[in-house]
């Protein structure tokens, strides 16, 4: 079984696997994390009962949400919105290889609490954690989960890198979806993290989208999705910064690596002091 | 991202009157128009309308 899904910055979706059982597993995590795996899908057990395996025109079967799901409560809705949501990017974290995920919300302010470790790293240190709000954040949002994961393509075991991401339930398909709201981008950056006294930079703030659509009449259009994005701020070393009203769009049509490409852009007004810009790639 | 070499010569900063008189192709070409009616008016109360560029 497979979601549709779009990679960061893929404009072709590709199947991602993911099962019923992924989905229980995935909330019974987050909800009880000290609940054995084991017990996840008996503790959440209402999966298939909303969600069926669906056959596409390509022969590959995509989970979609069953008709019955049209006929609960708006609320109800918004609670199965909310739950994919996670489930999706939970998925998506893991396929990413981030082995141990937080709810930021499990940290409260001014507040010492243990957080679950089960799945904590073996090789990386435990480690003092404090989360706050980015303090130059026009958000009053934050987002949902701090992650750890090995760094990809370490030269040396016991790299590891952080990351935030911000779960969303939403309706309307991600399939044109290439660029995500600003308000969106804001909350995921609206985190500062210090480990051990140090702050620490955060490579990556992703969100992560799961389309929910139960009001669909046909079962094709009730399947899910996921699509994540993560914009980078490699040109020039900004690392906290909000993002402000955009003041120019346009459509640009170019040459570019033997290839004709159209692009879409949106130039926003950033505030920030003075620094010093530093090219990514080795020069 | 490898190809930033490729497409970046290097970075300076721009005293917003050294953009209206530079030679330069400027990425939007209106660049330093945008910029002086952002300081003068702020941001545009409706979302701009989309230039749309061939080369």
């Amino acid at each position: 079984m497979f979601v549709e899904f779009w990679e960061v910055g893929s404009t072709a979706s590709a199947p991602l696997p993911m099962t019923v059982d992924d989905i229980s597993f995935h909330l019974a995590v987050d909800w009880v994390p000290s609940l054995p795996p084991a017990d996840g899908t008996a503790f959440m057990g209402w999966p298939p009962f909303l969600i069926e395996n669906l056959p596409s025109y390509s022969n590959t079967t995509f989970l979609a949400l069953r008709d019955r799901a049209a006929r609960s409560d708006r609320q109800w809705k918004g609670v199965l919105s909310w739950m994919l949501g996670v489930a999706g990017a939970r998925q998506f974290l893991r396929r990413d290889g981030y082995t141990w995920v937080a709810p930021l919300s499990a940290f409260y302010p001014t507040v010492v609490r243990t957080v679950d470790v089960q799945a904590w790293p073996p090789q990386f240190p435990q480690t003092k954690l404090v989360t706050d709000r980015n303090r130059t954040s026009r958000s009053r949002l934050r987002p949902d989960y701090i992650a750890l994961r090995p760094v990809p393509g370490a030269q040396s075991a016991g790299e590891y890198e952080w990351g935030v991401a911000e779960a969303k339930g939403v309706a309307a398909p991600l399939s044109g979806k290439t660029a995500y709201p600003v308000d969106w981008y804001n909350q995921a950056r609206n985190v500062t993290v210090t480990v051990n006294g140090a702050k620490v930079t955060i490579p990556r703030h992703m969100v992560i989208a799961t389309r929910v659509n139960p009001n669909a009449v046909n079962a094709q259009t009730r399947r899910l999705q996921i699509r994540a994005w993560n914009r980078k701020e490699e040109l020039n070393g900004l690392e906290h910064f909000v993002i402000g009203p955009v003041v120019w769009r346009r459509q640009h049509t170019f040459d570019w690596a033997g290839k004709r490409v159209c692009q879409r852009e949106q130039y926003h007004i950033v505030h920030i002091a003075r620094f010093e810009p530093r090219m990514s790639d080795a020069v | 991202m490898r190809f930033e070499m490729q497409v970046v010569d290097r970075f300076r900063w721009w005293p917003v009157e050294e953009l209206a008189r530079a030679s330069e192709r400027l990425t939007p070409l209106a660049l330093a128009e945008i910029l002086a009616r952002y300081l003068t008016q702020g941001p545009p109360l409706e979302p701009p309308e989309v230039e749309v560029l061939v080369d």
